[in-house]
C-alpha cells in the first residue's frame, strides 16, 4: 500500500501511513461529528495492510478524544490484535504517545493495554 | 423559544428566567488574554451574524472591549501577571438581530472617579466631537496606561454611535468594577437598547455565582468546535492541573446534546450549558430537549451506572469498548457517560422536567473536584 496522509482538521487528527516501516500514525484531537465515517476507510486501509503484511505498527499521539472515537480507534486496535492472536508470529504492536501531565489519555492507554494481547508500548512524553 | 430552567448551585437565581428574553448566550467570566480574541471573533462572525459588514463592526467592538479588559483592567495576582492574563467577564446576547456585548473588568478605587469624569466627557460628545477627540489623543499621542479613557474606548463610542452604557460597582476596599454594556443591531444603522435583560442581574450570576463559561443557543458540530476553541482556552487559563478532565467532560456533554437532543426545524439543536466553580468543585450543567423515551431510557442507564463500583464501571467500559463495532452507526452507546463517570470520578445527576405530551428537559449534571 502506499504512503497516505490525511491532514488534521479542527476536530479530527492527522492520520498518516508510512509503508517503508509499515507505521500508522494517529496525531492531535479527534471529536469528528461522525466518528464511524471518519475512521471506517483507515480500519479498511488497516485491513489491507494485514492482508499484504505481517509487521504494522500503530502509533497514537493523541491530546484529546470523544467517546465515539475512543469506540473507533478501539475497533482498529482491536483489528490488528486480531491479527496478533491468529499470526504470532507476525511484528504488530501500538504505541500510545501522552503527555507526561495528561493522566486521562495515560489511563486510557493502560486500559487498551489491559485488553488487548498484542505488544503495547506506553510512552511519555515530557 | 424554549424556556429553560436553571438553578444555580449557592443560590436561587434561575438563570434561565434572567436569560428569558434573550434566544443566544455566550458567557465567559475569568481570567482574558489576547490568544481568546480570535476564537470568540471566529464564533460570533461564523455562528452569529450573516451581514459581513456588520460582522466586521461587531468584530471591532468585541476586540476593542476584550483589548479594555487586557490592556486597562486591574489584576493584581503575581502569577496573572506573569502569564499576562487579567480577570474579566464577557458576555454576548443575541435575540433575532439585536446583540448586546457586556464586559466587565477590575480598576483601581482611586481611579474610578477620573475614569467616570473621563467616560462622562466622551459619552457628551457627538461624532464629530469624538472624532476630533480620537485625532487630538492620536497626534497627542495621549494614550493612556491603566484606566484612563484611550483611543479604544473612544473608538467604542465612535462604532457604537453612543448606543452604550456604563456603570461602576465596588469589588472591596481597593478594587471596582467598570461595567460597558454596547448595544448592536445587525441590520440597521442605529443600535437601539433592546435587551431587557437586568444586566445587573446577570453580572451577579456570572461574576458572584462563579460561572464561568455559559452558552444558551442552538447547537451544532460547528458551533461546537468554535466553543471549543474558547474553552480550551479558558480551561488552560483556570484550571491548569484539571483542564484535561473540565475540557473532556464538556466535549462529552455538549456533544451529548446536539447529537441527542430534539432539533429544530433548521436542524439545530436547543440547548444550555454551563460550569459553575462554587465550594472546591466545578459544577457541570447541560440541559437539551429530548424525547419523553429518550429520556427514560437515558436516566435509567444514569441511575444504573451510578451504582457500580469503580471497578465494576471499568470492567463495563472494556465490555463495551469490545463489543462488535457498526460502523454504520454513529453511537457509542453509554461508553460517553461512563467516560464522565471515570473522568468526573462523582455519579451523574439526570433530572427530567416539563414534560409535555411528546418532549421533556433532560438535564444531566457532574461535578468534578478542583
Amino acid at each position: 500500500m502506499e504512503d497516505f496522509k490525511i491532514k488534521q482538521t479542527e476536530d479530527t487528527p492527522e492520520i498518516s501511513f508510512v509503508s517503508a516501516s509499515n507505521t500508522y500514525l494517529i496525531k492531535g484531537k479527534s471529536f469528528p461529528e461522525d466518528a464511524s465515517e471518519f475512521y471506517y476507510p483507515i480500519y479498511k486501509k488497516l485491513e489491507e495492510s494485514i492482508a499484504s503484511s505481517d509487521k504494522i505498527i500503530l502509533e497514537s499521539d493523541l491530546e484529546y478524544i470523544n467517546s465515539s472515537s475512543v469506540k473507533m480507534i478501539f475497533a482498529i486496535f482491536n483489528l490488528l490484535n486480531t491479527q496478533h492472536r491468529k499470526n504470532p508470529k507476525g511484528e504488530y504492536k501500538i504505541i500510545w504517545k501522552f503527555k507526561s501531565n495528561d493522566k486521562l489519555m495515560e489511563n486510557k492507554g493502560q486500559e487498551f493495554k489491559e485488553i488487548l494481547e498484542l505488544p503495547f508500548e506506553l510512552v511519555v512524553q515530557v | 423559544m424554549y424556556t429553560f430552567n436553571a438553578i444555580l448551585m449557592n443560590t436561587n437565581i434561575d438563570i434561565i428566567q434572567v436569560l428569558a428574553d434573550v434566544e443566544d448566550c455566550l458567557l465567559i467570566n475569568g481570567y482574558f488574554d489576547d490568544s481568546l480574541t480570535d476564537p470568540i471573533i471566529s464564533y460570533v462572525t461564523e455562528s452569529q451574524i450573516d451581514n459581513k459588514k456588520s460582522g466586521r463592526k461587531l468584530s471591532f467592538l468585541i476586540v476593542e472591549s476584550f483589548q479594555n479588559i487586557v490592556r486597562h483592567g486591574y489584576d493584581a495576582s503575581e502569577a496573572n501577571k506573569r502569564a499576562k492574563l487579567k480577570e474579566g467577564f464577557f458576555a454576548m446576547l443575541k435575540t433575532g438581530t439585536e446583540i448586546t456585548i457586556c464586559t466587565s473588568n477590575s480598576i483601581e478605587n482611586e481611579k474610578v472617579e477620573k475614569l467616570e469624569d473621563e467616560i462622562t466627557r466622551l459619552a457628551s460628545l457627538d461624532k464629530a466631537g469624538l472624532k476630533s477627540e480620537f485625532i487630538d489623543v492620536l497626534s497627542a499621542n495621549k494614550y493612556t496606561e491603566g484606566g484612563g479613557a484611550g483611543l479604544g474606548l473612544i473608538e467604542i463610542m465612535r462604532k457604537a454611535g453612543g448606543q452604550f452604557d456604563y456603570y461602576f460597582s465596588k469589588k472591596g476596599n481597593d478594587i471596582s468594577y467598570v461595567h460597558f454594556n454596547i448595544f448592536f443591531n445587525e441590520n440597521t444603522k442605529e443600535h437601539v437598547k433592546v435587551h431587557k435583560i437586568d444586566k445587573v442581574k446577570l453580572r451577579e450570576v456570572g461574576i458572584d455565582n462563579n460561572i464561568l463559561f455559559l452558552r444558551k443557543g442552538l447547537f451544532n458540530h460547528d458551533t461546537f468546535i468554535q466553543l471549543s476553541t474558547v474553552l480550551e482556552h479558558e480551561a488552560n487559563s483556570h484550571a491548569q492541573t484539571h483542564s484535561t478532565s473540565l475540557y473532556y467532560i464538556f466535549i462529552e456533554l455538549i456533544q451529548n446534546i446536539y447529537k441527542h437532543g430534539l432539533s429544530d426545524e433548521s436542524g439545530d439543536t436547543p440547548g444550555l450549558f454551563y460550569i459553575q466553580e462554587y465550594d472546591d468543585y466545578f459544577y457541570f450543567h447541560s440541559q437539551n430537549l429530548s424525547s419523553i423515551e429518550n429520556a427514560t431510557i437515558v436516566k435509567k442507564r444514569i441511575d444504573h451506572l451510578n451504582e457500580l463500583s469503580s471497578k465494576e464501571l471499568l470492567s463495563l467500559y472494556k465490555e463495551r469498548l469490545t463489543q462488535q463495532i457498526d460502523f454504520s452507526k454513529n453511537i457509542s452507546g453509554d461508553i460517553g457517560l461512563i467516560e464522565i463517570l471515570k473522568v468526573s470520578q462523582n455519579p451523574l445527576k439526570c433530572k427530567i422536567s416539563d414534560v409535555s405530551n411528546d418532549s421533556c428537559f433532560l438535564t444531566i449534571s457532574v461535578k468534578l473536584s478542583i
